[in-house]
């Protein structure tokens, strides 16, 4: 039973993973102050991990390119925002243009206003999906584009001064009380996620990738299910951004640019396209190393010698070059298309062994 | 004898060219019914309205005794015609238990919730169950784990075939069966096709162009060229129809 | 609004619709022989302002204009030989992945070479001209991208419907497969098709650039959204539908700003998408294409 031995050595490695890295951040978060640094890029490589990974669902299994992650994460983060921000402080959030009186005292407890933020993502989505995927999801991409843009205009206009506070943003948002907190709430989305992608629902979704016209065959409602998995896609990516609002304590209709979206997709394409392990390792991966290459960005000398190719930019464009490099030679991500897996290794050193003695054999 | 598929007047027209010109056509429980004729005289055609991958231009398609025009592919294969397809359709990447796990899906009520928290586990292992045995009948449970497109052609043929299966169909739509396989594996598909028709009491209605299966297996017989039938009948009449051996050899006036 | 007030915006916005149709016959084009969204052509745009700014200051204008458009050409067929030829056969997502991260370079090039500061756009002699009709003032600008824009389509359109590069074209975007078993050359005619597209990029650069006075990195993003939406508009594959959507999309955009919905004006562009897709999914000259199985 292959199925089963897997299910088993793997699941003991990850729950000894959870637990040594839950260990690892109490110690971190007991130093705080030494590892200020450290704990800051793991909280960001976790919410990016939540984001990737839901950007997976409907990218990487169900196999269609949407591109509104920035937009889907603004609505869930400036819901998540207005919902949290300590109603005493409001008067000062909203200093310039004053809040909206049905918004002074509206406070809920953080878990709720993630949900509410994934929600509001999700009805978004559900709107968008209804003429596009129902028509022609080749346009899919575009329109998550556009209706990304657009949300961060309407969030930037004076009209919604009352509301998001217009260009100036939102600030105050209560922050995570210890890394070990934006850990649980990343563990919790992840854990679902991966329940989703490998239940039956799950397995509708990659039958569609496979092939929409061999998918209806077997009675699967493809408009249904396409819809599904980019609602439910878009409900964790607002869960996400509400994470990072959360992270970042303030934010603004900027934050949340084409370049977010394109951040994401690097790590899912990076880690892989269809792997749940490419997407949360890629997102340590990029994330940590956008801050080691940091000195990238600043004048750097050898001997005095000032290299002219070190200055603000640099560290972007070897990423885009790396994008470039994975999607042409290394099609399958960094990983090569499959799950980090401890029984596969050990089932492809075997084939490998069976194969060299065979190979012997011949010779 | 029970009607179980009747079209009338079917007629599919793409811009200025009609495919399919009012075809008329029935095909009775339990019958093996082919269709044939030359390439481009709109057999595949024929399937993909009987699908609802096409709608007719006019004319109707019923399906036991219900008319099934306008209906989506999906609502068509949940009242019980399942199909396979000229150019293999399988879910590539994914195994062999999957393709046909997946086929077994429309006939269990899941919604995410219940499969995203595995409140639907009996139903999870009656699917699975269901998908071994079905996998054990057809000789392919040793292939569970492989990926489909590892597979040999023979095999991802009869995986398809399989999956169609595990819809449980009434009506089962072949498109070349035996395209690609030689002598031997035609015979032994010939076989195999009657087989899963009595297993499964199922009603077959195929395309194909090796005549020796079309002879061997077919009840009755429908010849279509240029998207018109010219004859139909049972094997011997078929043989013997000068309109078919003119469609086929190209000769005028043979007759 | 009185009568002036709306031609003077009915101007602005046959202007901006002029750019946006040269662009847009970039996207309907290569989508039409490809079937990609080509992310990157909003940014090939954008490179081709900086071009400008560059060549500009060390050449007299007409050879500059001359190397700039030459530059954008090869920069397109660069792209499509280095990013999109070694695809032909991936799937289709890995193509589009690979346009995005073209984008991505493009834009992070520039911000690096360039920095993210807008960069003032070179005053073409004469372009720049108040001209004065009636009550109505604008500039020599406005008053030529319309002309050019038609002008240009007259020409392609010739070339597509004449020639027998053009039958290529029209060959390869109808059966790829049959296309090339007819003894068209695939690769030559896609490099052509793409050739074309940068080209017409690089004019609807200069004139849309003239009349904004600065580039910066990002200047071609939404501007290129908005083209793609112009050529499904118009029916995606269809040249004289680009040329409707992009005036269309500039027209009603520069509508809506004058009314004091500058807010909504992008907006717009995607509700236009969307209605699109719900009334007439092949858009206004597009025609219906059938899968095969």
């Amino acid at each position: 039973m292959k199925f089963k031995d897997r299910i088993d050595v793997d699941l003991l490695l990850y729950l000894a993973i959870i637990v040594v890295s839950a260990i690892a951040l109490v110690f971190l978060d007991m130093n705080k102050f030494e590892y200020n640094y450290a704990i800051s890029i793991i909280e960001k490589s976790l919410v990016y991990a939540v984001v990737a990974l839901s950007m997976n669902i409907v990218t990487g299994f169900t196999g269609l390119f949407s591109l509104g992650q920035a937009g889907f994460m603004a609505l869930g983060a400036y819901t998540t925002a207005i919902l949290t921000i300590p109603a005493n402080v409001r008067p000062n959030v909203y200093y310039m243009n004053g809040i909206l009186p049905a918004l002074e005292n509206a406070v809920v407890p953080i878990p709720v206003a993630l949900i509410l933020g994934g929600v509001v993502a999700a009805v978004f989505a559900a709107l968008i999906g209804i003429p596009v995927l129902k028509l022609k999801s080749d346009y899919l991409a575009i329109a998550t584009l556009g209706f990304s843009e657009i949300i961060r205009a309407v969030i930037a206009s004076p009209m919604m001064d009352k509301i998001t506070n217009g260009s100036y943003g939102l600030k105050s948002i209560p922050g995570f009380k210890s890394s070990l907190e934006c850990f649980a709430y990343s563990l919790v989305l992840i854990i679902i996620m991966i329940l989703i992608i490998n239940s039956s629902t799950g397995r509708d979704f990659k039958a569609i990738r496979e092939d929409e016209i061999a998918a209806r065959s077997v009675g699967i409602n493809i408009f249904k299910t396409k819809e599904l998995s980019f609602v439910v896609s878009s409900f964790f990516t607002g869960v996400g951004g509400g994470l990072l609002a959360m992270f970042m304590r303030s934010i603004d209709s900027k934050t949340f640019s084409i370049t977010l979206t394109y951040d994401i997709l690097l790590i899912v394409v990076l880690g892989g396209i269809g792997s749940i392990t490419g997407s949360i390792v890629g997102a340590f991966f990029v994330t940590a190393g956008k801050e080691l290459l940091r000195f990238f960005d600043e004048p750097f000398a050898i001997a005095g010698v000032e290299i002219p190719l070190f200055k603000p930019g640099f560290r972007m464009v070897i990423f885009s070059i790396l994008l470039m490099v994975v999607v042409l030679f290394f099609r399958k991500g960094l990983i090569g298309g499959r799950e980090l897996s401890f029984n596969e290794f050990i089932m492809l050193k075997k084939a490998k062994k069976s194969q060299d003695i065979r190979k012997e054999g011949k010779a | 004898m029970e009607n179980i598929l009747k079209l009338t007047d079917m007629t599919m027209q793409f811009g200025g060219l009609k495919a399919i010109d009012s075809l008329n056509l029935e095909v009775n429980n339990h019958e093996i019914v082919a269709i044939i004729g030359p390439n481009g005289a709109g057999k595949t055609t024929a399937f993909n309205c009987i699908t609802g991958i096409y709608t007719p231009t006019s004319g109707n398609i019923e399906y036991i005794g219900k008319s099934i025009l306008n209906k989506e592919p999906e609502e068509i294969t949940k009242r019980g015609i399942a199909r396979t397809f000229q150019n293999i359709r399988l879910f590539k990447d994914l195994t062999v238990f999957e393709n046909v796990l997946i086929a077994v899906h429309l006939r269990y009520n899941d919604n995410i919730f219940t499969s995203t928290f595995r409140i639907n586990r009996q139903q999870e292992l009656d699917m699975r169950e269901e998908v071994k045995v079905l996998l054990e009948s057809q000789d392919l449970y040793k292939y569970r784990y492989d990926i489909a497109s590892s597979l040999p052609y023979g095999i991802q043929r009869r995986l398809e075939i399989a999956r169609a299966l595990a819809t449980k169909p009434t009506l089962l739509l072949l498109d070349e069966p035996a395209a690609g396989m030689n002598p031997q594996e035609t015979m032994e598909l010939t076989s195999y096709i009657r087989k899963i028709r009595d297993d499964f009491g199922l009603t077959i209605l195929l395309i194909e162009h090796h005549m020796d299966l079309v002879m061997d297996i077919s009840d009755r017989i429908y010849v279509i060229d240029f998207g018109k039938l010219i004859a139909k009948g049972n094997p011997d009449e078929i043989q013997n129809n000068p309109h078919v051996i003119k469609a086929y050899l190209g000769v005028e006036d043979y007759a | 609004m009185n009568v002036t007030q709306f031609f003077q915006h009915s101007l602005t916005g046959i202007s901006v619709g002029g750019c946006y149709a040269l662009i847009a016959i970039g996207y309907t084009l290569v989508y039409g022989i490809l079937r990609l969204i080509n992310f990157a052509h909003g940014d090939i745009f954008m490179v081709a302002g900086y071009f400008m700014i560059f060549s500009f200051a060390v050449l007299p204008f007409p050879i500059a204009i001359l190397v700039t458009l030459v530059l954008t050409t090869l920069l397109g067929i660069g792209i499509e030989k280095v990013a999109y030829a070694p695809l032909r056969n991936a799937p289709r997502m890995s193509v589009m992945i690979s346009a995005i991260g073209v984008s991505y370079l493009l834009q992070n090039l520039a911000t690096y070479l360039f920095t993210a500061i807008p960069q003032p756009y070179p005053e073409i002699p004469g372009l720049k001209l108040r001209i004065q009709i009636g009550e109505i003032s604008t500039s020599f600008v406005t008053l030529i991208t319309p002309i050019i824009t038609i002008l240009f389509v007259a020409v392609l359109l010739y070339l597509v419907n004449k020639t027998k590069i053009g039958m290529a074209m029209r060959a390869v975007s109808r059966d790829y497969e049959a296309a090339s078993l007819m003894g068209i050359k695939l690769n030559k005619t896609i490099s052509f098709t793409f050739a074309i597209g940068s080209f017409l990029a690089a004019v609807g650069s200069i004139l849309y650039f003239t009349d904004r006075s600065t580039v910066f990195p990002y200047s071609g993003s939404l501007p290129g959204l908005k083209c793609f939406v112009a050529a499904v508009f118009g029916g995606i594959g269809s040249i004289p539908g680009a040329l409707v959507g992009g005036f269309f999309i500039g027209i009603c955009e520069t509508i809506i700003k004058a009314i004091g919905l500058s807010t909504f004006s992008d907006a717009f562009t995607f509700i236009v998408l969307i209605l699109m897709l719900l009334i007439k999914p092949t858009g206004l000259f597009g025609e219906k294409n059938i899968d095969k199985v």
